[in-house]
């Protein structure tokens, strides 16, 4: 029994029943644990929390070379990004105000669109968590797989918001910050999805809109269309760009430990793999 | 990266494996049947997993799986209240009274338990099966549980009681789960 319990009294007279719970526990069948199983499962929500609107979902493993290609996942784990040792207030802090930074933008087929990404600050308490939410929701922003505003704290958190044409953004991936994104790996979690730029219906369920994050030390990825033609995304150079037709590149997010990178696979053709062309 | 990673996955293997039946036994009473358990317990540790950076190296990653466990329960509850509550009983068939002096007999005494457990509401079960099974103070039942301590001593409090009131446990409470 615990040293430290509050009430021992009601533990003294009813031992009966933990005695009854050790035997009727007891009774289950261990077996062996599945891990792998777990580990399987327990990738695919990692991937998830990056592709929830997106038409497909894929994490590459491994370095520069051919990519694995399929619904299936890796990275590692790791998940939430605590500021504990950010500015002090939360205003500094980004927690009421998001930052954003949009990572392309184009002009395709008479439409303009442009990926932002949104980078809200992780509140510290309950008090911050619920404004924070309330901020989001002005925003028209709901963080995924939430369900009170304590489940933010200690996580920053972000959206990748699409805009196309005059239509409202839309969310097309959110999650909390994952310090991992920075942890000198190779692996990238890209997603794809239909840009519906054209005429209704012509750009179909292709995944023509790609939408990837990398580790900073990547400097270069190929996204390669199912047509075997492929488009270089270089690294941005500083301050390179801002505002419409974005040359496809790597950018800087503020407040993302990770890369992001945008391509778009001209109408017809769709998304089939990238991969890593260099490292610093 | 690699050798960090390989690292944790080794760590987070360890802990799965040292973990399993421990966690398989406090879900097997919280959900009252073979599958759920397993299940439930599958998905707590694949939530873990995600956030297994952060968790391995808590100070208490026994508290954070606890919580892990507690939400995704409650969460089931919601979703199919039934079919987590009850134990199952496909067959159809009605029960046969167990001779109680045989140990198929025991096990159906100890399954009295389970099905008394399972008729509990969720908070009650859970009030009860952190404190009495997996031995928790008032303040760590109230962190997994996301609540107050009050709520744990009155959640706790009710769940008791209305197992001593089941009919046949208040006898295997007397002879220690022996009729």
């Amino acid at each position: 029994m615990s040293a430290n319990r509050e009430t021992d009294h009601g533990m003294t007279t009813d031992a009966d029943i933990a005695l009854l719970l050790a035997q009727a526990a007891d009774e289950v069948e261990i077996g062996t644990a599945p891990y792998q199983a777990v580990l399987r499962g327990g990738r695919r929500r990692k991937a998830r929390r990056w592709a929830m609107a997106a038409a497909a979902a894929l994490v590459i493993a491994g370095s520069t070379g051919t990519l694995a290609l399929a619904g299936g996942t890796g990275g590692d784990g790791g998940q939430v990004a605590p500021a504990v040792t950010g500015p002090p207030t939360a205003e500094w802090r980004h927690v009421y105000e998001p930052r954003m930074t949009t990572v392309a933008g184009a002009r395709d087929n008479g439409k303009d669109w442009y990926v932002t990404v949104v980078v809200w600050g992780a509140p510290r308490n309950e008090a911050e968590a619920q404004y924070q939410r309330s901020q989001m929701g002005e925003y028209g922003l709901t963080p995924t797989g939430t369900e009170v505003a304590s489940d933010l704290i200690g996580k920053s958190w972000i959206f990748v918001r699409l805009v196309v044409g005059d239509e409202p953004p839309t969310t097309v991936q959110d999650g909390p910050v994952d310090k991992s994104d920075a942890d000198g790996s190779t692996d990238i979690e890209v997603a794809s999805r239909p840009l519906e730029t054209g005429r209704p219906g012509a750009a179909g369920k292709a995944g023509r809109l790609v939408i990837g994050k990398v580790d900073p030390t990547i400097r270069a990825v190929t996204c390669t269309w199912d047509d075997g033609t492929s488009v270089p995304v270089p690294m941005a150079g500083e301050g390179a760009g801002f505002g419409l037709d974005l040359k496809p590149a790597i950018r800087r997010v503020a407040g993302s430990p990770a890369n992001w990178f945008v391509c778009l696979a001209p109408e017809g053709r769709s998304y089939k793999s990238v991969r890593v062309d260099s490292l610093t | 990266m690699g050798d960090r990673k390989q690292a944790r996955d080794a760590e987070f293997q360890s802990f799965v494996v040292g973990r399993w039946p421990r966690l398989m036994r406090t879900a097997f009473l919280l959900t009252g049947e073979q599958h759920a358990a397993e299940d439930l317990v599958q998905t707590t540790l694949e939530q873990v997993y995600v956030a297994w950076r952060r968790v391995g190296s808590a100070d208490d990653p026994e508290a954070y799986v606890r919580r892990v466990m507690i939400n995704a329960h409650a969460r089931r509850h919601r979703r199919k209240l039934k079919e987590f509550l009850a134990p199952r009983d496909d067959s159809g068939l009605n029960r046969e009274v167990p001779d109680s002096s045989d140990p198929i007999g025991r096990a159906d005494d100890r399954g009295a338990l389970i099905t008394a457990l399972a008729g509990l509401p969720p908070r009650q079960r859970q009030a009860v099966v952190l404190r009495y099974w997996e031995d928790l103070s008032e303040s760590q039942a109230a962190a997994a549980m996301g609540c107050s301590v009050g709520s744990v001593k009155s959640n706790a409090a009710k769940g008791i009681a209305k197992l001593r009131v089941v009919p046949g446990l208040g006898d295997m409470v007397a002879h220690g789960g022996r009729k």
